[in-house]
């Protein structure tokens, strides 16, 4: 996987990702947002409502901009069948999207690539849908 | 970002889109107040649903979700004191108060009425 855009500000979003990952911090966040949660403060409950929102089905792609470890993208896929594409900058939470994106049941294809959100690495009328939450929180 | 958004949805195709922002209205002071306490990203020239008007795209639905956070911060702030002496042997003592004063101060944004949190449903028509 390569880095297309963006080194410094990788570097400078990707701290966030090296903290919070030891088994007491787990404990925290699946006392507050629930154990499917890996980043961020959607809730499962919120992302099934993005899921609706998106009007998605079997065959649709998504992109999940700012995606961080793959949430909300990847319970958003497995709800709806939709093929999936998540991006972000820090290749550390990304090397973990990879690994929750091949563990998905009932999701389409899925894809992920390091990216700019401002400078999208995709050609126009790519997507069926897009999704970004809290991105650069 | 929104209009990178725009431009690689196809014609109809929908943006779901979820942010901390500053709640309209605000005094000067508050709103120095507030930008002080939220993450950096708050200082938009906008509210997210403005945002995605001027990316050109259409907005269907606009829902508060700042309910939902302030229960999730108030849980969480909890949880970090019930977990301290464990997250602080693990993580150590710089990110253990860095990150409990990150939720605290996010927390008094949200209660003090100057951030919030909106899902934001808009379509590329």
């Amino acid at each position: 996987m390569e880095e297309s855009s963006g080194k410094v500000t990788s570097e400078a979003c990707a701290y966030k990702y090296r903290r919070l990952i030891t088994p007491a911090a787990r404990d925290v966040r699946e006392g507050t947002l629930g154990s499917a949660v890996p980043n961020g403060y959607t809730s499962v409950a919120q992302a099934d409502r993005i899921a609706d929102a998106l009007h998605l089905s079997p065959g649709a792609h998504l992109l999940d901009l700012g995606s961080g470890r793959g949430w909300p993208g990847s319970r958003i896929a497995s709800r709806t069948g939709c093929d999936l594409t998540v991006t972000d900058l820090p290749l550390l939470a990304l090397r973990e999207a990879v690994g929750a994106l091949g563990r998905l049941d009932g999701a389409g294809r899925s894809a992920v690539v390091c990216g700019d959100g401002t400078r999208l690495p995709f050609r126009d009328a790519s997507f069926h849908a897009v999704t970004h939450a809290d991105v650069l929180c | 970002m929104l209009r990178e958004c725009a431009r690689v949805l196809e014609p109809g195709g929908r943006l779901a889109a979820v942010a901390i922002e500053l709640v309209p209205g605000l005094s000067e002071s508050e709103r120095s107040r507030a930008l002080e306490l939220g993450p950096g990203q708050v200082e938009a020239p906008g509210t997210l649903e403005e945002l995605a008007v001027e990316a050109g795209l259409t907005v269907r639905a606009t829902e508060s979700w700042v309910t939902e956070l302030h229960r999730t911060l108030e849980a969480t702030v909890r949880a970090l004191a019930s977990h301290e002496p464990a997250l602080r042997a693990d993580e150590g003592d710089e990110i253990f108060e860095e990150e409990r004063g990150r939720k605290v101060s996010l927390l008094e944004g949200v209660e003090a009425g100057l951030l919030r949190r909106t899902l934001v449903v808009a379509e590329r028509c």
